[in-house]
């Protein structure tokens, strides 16, 4: 019996399991897969870009090149708050119209770089009609502590394709 | 999002409007473009919502097929109402297939063509779409008829038309030139080249036919050509272009004259050659199903037949041998039918079927690079990469200077160096952009052919005189400037240019004269194209605005602006109304293509006497003249060709209109103000337009007073794209600014549409 749980669990989390930064947004632990993080700088000044949405905050100038800004707080509806000097900025790369883009996520802080097993990830809860559950590719566990692991390609480059078009 | 996919399809539509009209008969290649294009338009997101749009999508799909086949004339005539065709196409999606006229008036001109829908062609079609979604066109249209399977076992296919000999398609491991493709892309890349270097020196030769050097320069790319297509296996490629080598050497040593039969061959040759280097490219890109073994026999002949002194009526028209379908698919066929006989010849048997080697075959086989000057091909990507970085570094350079730290500095000696580096940055700048400049020679030459041509199917006599041929035009934008001017040197040789009798009774020169003219002016490359030909016919012109309800009954409209009308869309596509129409696709095309290029085009003409169009790009897409203007903290530049002046309101001068319009009387005219603040929602330092600045812009002829708080000055920025974010209205892009924050460039396009009240155009 128990084995056959045990087959279940790791079938959820079967290519799942790897490396993952994982972030704080308030109380709550996020994680997205490592391979898809180019660099995490420090909060630059941003420019607002005019007819976009809310968590779009702007674009700012990575070395010479120019990415916009997602706030995640606000992509998932949470109150915004002031930066600070632990507010960073994770640098990833998204699928975009035209091949891959670089898209800056703006998040509270950074916490670490760790090994998630396979055995250790869950499936998504299930929020009944919460559309934003989708995003969630599973359930950490370490150490008793939940981390929200992201689909960042839905997340980040989805949303910002969709926001795009509707603003038209 | 519907929106969004929309713009996609009128681009797409936009796309294959420009294509048709690059179509020649005999051209297979850009036919097949083209059935790329309408198939990428069935698939697009949101078609469904245009139901008029996708069948008349689907029989045009199926008429281009019938052509590629032989089923239905490969006629300019034909390619003229297809080019109708996809004016209403245009013309129906405008009017989001609430009129069904353009469907009805589209089945006309099917018919006319000698189309009539059958239910096979729709099966066959529905059949072939799953499997065959990306093949370039003749393939695809010959599966959608025959199953790849049958023509397996060779000439189980039925003869191609006229007869022609047939040739097994090779097996994928005898397509041996695939097994180097660096060499294969060089030899690609280079043959074109060839090519179109021999096309320019034959034009030449046609004026001075005895004039030796130019005979070898012809000579010499067909030997190379010969060489490395050789080197590589390429036996059709070899032997074509061996043939003309001979029929050259006997013209350079004497035996005979550079007659224009000579010429005809090598032009058509050299085409032909082209549509085969253009499928190896292919080939490249999409993996060696695409290939297609032409059957070069009938021209060989042909060529060997003038060489020998036979009079060849007709050049042949290039062919596909029946056993075109891919090779890769045949051996998947044969795979999956394990029963099917090994019916596929030895690859020994095939360079039999080719005829004896060449007695000069063991001529250079490695490739000779072609030495043109002391330059040498670099790759885009390191260039772009390279002038991208030297652009960080002109900023990078500024901003440390600026540094508050060290600018207090007033040390002797940093200052000199600071001065010093800053020359060098700005030099290494200026270098770094100018190597991305080409001059515009290669496209001007491009139209000598094509008015050559011209001129000889519409029975004109047409010369074609280029000025400032070594203008120089940033590299990205050669490929994109070259179907519009196309589109337009066919208009003014077409409908511009009248008949050599015609000519005479109105005392004008039997032959008509088309100026082609590049050269720069104010930061900007101006392509002029001038003919001496009838000139717009302005009355007709107004007349169909008026109907179109463009302008009214009482318009006092100038001649010029009325010329300019022929610009707007879906003006020129149904009817022959303003005379300035190829193929039945608008001047829309062109315009739309020329500002993608961020560039300007006009056109000025006086009835009887000829026309005017001029062409303005920026020199680079790269960069841009601008002046920063402040609302608020933020910082926006606006392009400086647009501008017109600048100046601070006059609490006279404004005015309002019903409360909330606002204006502003600028030297008598009343222009429309636009809060800028009150567009991108920042907030302003000032909200009284009294108090602000106004930049006076000009865009399509409408006037704009754009209020902002502060001008910052002049700056040439270089333009970058918001990452993932892009078609925000009014803004074009971004840009560093010295201080190493983003400003956006503001698109005044965007901002006037945003902020027009009245003038719009289309229905």
């Amino acid at each position: 019996m128990g084995a056959a749980s045990v087959a279940v669990d790791s079938s959820v989390g079967q290519g799942l399991g790897g490396k993952y930064l994982t972030f704080s947004l308030g109380t709550e632990e996020y994680g997205i897969v490592i391979t898809k993080v180019r660099e995490i700088i420090g909060i630059l000044e941003i420019t607002a870009v005019p007819h976009t949405p809310d968590f779009i905050k702007g674009v700012i100038n990575l070395r010479g090149r120019v990415i916009p800004i997602v706030e995640l707080r606000m992509r998932f509806g949470m109150e915004s708050k002031a930066y600070d000097d632990r507010t960073c900025i994770i640098v990833v790369d998204v699928p975009g119209p035209n091949g891959t883009v670089q898209v800056g996520m703006l998040v509270d802080s950074v916490s670490e770089v760790m090994n998630i097993a396979p055995q250790d990830i869950e499936p998504p809860p299930d929020f009944g009609v919460t559309t934003d559950a989708e995003n969630i590719i599973g359930m950490g566990k370490i150490k008793g502590k939940l981390k929200i692991l992201l689909d960042v390609d839905r997340v980040i480059g989805r949303t910002l394709a969709s926001a795009l078009s509707s603003l038209k | 999002m519907a929106k969004n996919s929309a713009t996609t399809i009128a681009a797409q539509l936009d796309e294959m409007a420009l294509k048709i009209m690059m179509v020649e008969p005999g051209d297979l290649s850009v036919v097949g473009e083209l059935v790329v294009l309408v198939e990428a338009l069935q698939s697009l997101e949101g078609i469904e919502e245009y139901p008029a749009l996708k069948r008349m999508g689907r029989a045009l799909r199926v008429v281009i097929g019938k052509i590629v086949m032989n089923e239905l004339l490969d006629s300019a005539k034909n390619y003229d109402l297809l080019g109708q065709c996809i004016g209403l196409m245009q013309e129906s999606y405008r009017k989001h297939g609430k009129d069904d006229a353009s469907e009805k008036a589209f089945t006309l001109i099917l018919d006319e063509i000698g189309y009539v829908p059958s239910a096979e062609d729709e099966a066959g079609l529905e059949a072939e779409v799953p499997t065959q979604s990306t093949v370039a066109l003749p393939s695809a249209a010959k599966q959608s008829t025959q199953p790849a399977a049958s023509s397996v076992p060779g000439g189980a296919l039925g003869g191609p038309p006229q007869g022609l000999k047939i040739l097994e398609s090779p097996p994928v491991e005898a397509m041996e030139f695939l097994q180097d493709l660096e060499l294969l892309t060089g030899f690609v890349s280079e043959t074109l080249e060839h090519l179109e270097s021999i096309e320019v020196n034959v034009l030449e030769l046609e004026d001075n036919p005895s004039d030796q050097e130019t005979i070898n320069k012809i000579f010499r790319p067909f030997h190379t050509i010969k060489g490395v297509a050789g080197f590589l296996n390429l036996k059709n490629i070899q032997k074509l272009a061996h043939c003309t080598e001979n029929l050259l050497d006997d013209v350079r040593n004497n035996i005979r004259a550079m007659d224009p039969q000579v010429i005809e061959v090598v032009l058509k040759v050299g085409d032909f050659l082209k549509t085969m280097v253009e499928n190896l490219k292919v080939v490249l890109k999409d993996g060696p199903e695409q290939y297609k073994n032409y059957d070069i026999s009938e021209y060989a002949a042909w060529v060997e037949r003038v060489q020998s002194g036979t009079r060849a009526e007709v050049s042949p028209q290039p062919t596909l041998t029946a056993a075109e379908t891919s090779p890769v698919a045949a051996l998947d066929a044969v795979e999956q039918d394990s029963t099917a006989p090994p019916s596929l010849p030895p690859p020994q048997s095939q360079s039999g079927a080719d005829g004896t080697a060449p007695p000069s075959a063991k001529s250079p086989a490695a490739p000779q690079k072609a030495a043109v000057g002391d330059s040498i091909k670099v790759d885009v990507d390191k260039l772009d990469g390279l002038v991208n970085a030297v652009g960080e570094l002109v900023i990078m350079q500024a901003m440390v200077r600026s540094n508050p730290k060290i600018a207090v500095i007033s040390d002797p000696k940093l200052i000199k160096d600071f001065a010093q580096l800053g020359r060098i940055t700005s030099e290494l700048q200026k270098t770094a952009m100018s190597m991305r400049m080409v001059p515009i020679r290669q496209t001007f030459q491009k139209m000598i052919r094509l008015v050559r041509d011209l001129s000889k199917k519409t029975g004109k006599e047409v010369n074609l005189v280029m000025e400032g041929e070594e203008t120089e035009i940033d590299r990205n934008m050669v490929d994109s400037i070259y179907d519009p001017l196309v589109h337009m040197m066919r208009n003014s040789v077409d409908h511009g240019v009248q008949p050599p009798a015609e000519r005479e009774k109105l005392g004008k020169p039997r032959s008509g004269t088309v100026n082609l003219r590049a050269y720069q002016k104010g930061g900007n490359m101006v392509i002029e194209i001038e003919d001496d030909g009838q000139g717009l016919n302005t009355e007709k012109i107004r007349r169909k605005a008026i109907e179109r309800g463009l302008i009214q009954e009482t318009d006092k409209s100038s001649q010029y602006e009325l010329n300019n009308l022929i610009f707007l869309p879906g003006f020129s596509t149904a009817d022959k109304i303003t005379d300035v129409s190829g193929r039945g696709v608008g001047m829309d095309v062109v315009k739309k293509a020329v500002e993608k290029l961020r560039g300007k085009v006009e056109a000025i003409s006086e009835a009887g006497k000829g026309s005017l169009f001029v062409i303005r790009l920026p020199l680079t897409m790269a960069i841009i003249d601008g002046i920063i203007v402040r609302v608020g903290s933020e910082r926006y530049i606006i392009p400086t060709t647009a501008i017109q002046e600048s100046l601070k309101p006059r609490r006279e001068t404004y005015n309002t209109v019903q409360g909330k319009g606002e204006t502003l009387m600028v030297r008598g005219t009343i222009l429309p103000i636009i809060r800028l603040y009150q567009l991108f929602q920042v907030e302003p330092v000032y909200t009284d337009p009294c108090d602000a600045i106004v930049v006076v812009v000009e865009y399509e002829g409408r006037q704009r007073a754009i209020m902002v708080d502060e001008l910052l000055g002049k700056q040439e920025v270089v333009i970058k794209n918001l990452g993932g974010l892009s078609d925000i209205p009014g803004v074009a892009g971004g840009t560093i600014l010295g201080d190493g924050r983003v400003g956006l460039i503001l698109d005044l396009a965007g901002i006037v549409q945003s902020h027009s009240g009245h003038g719009v155009v289309e229905s």
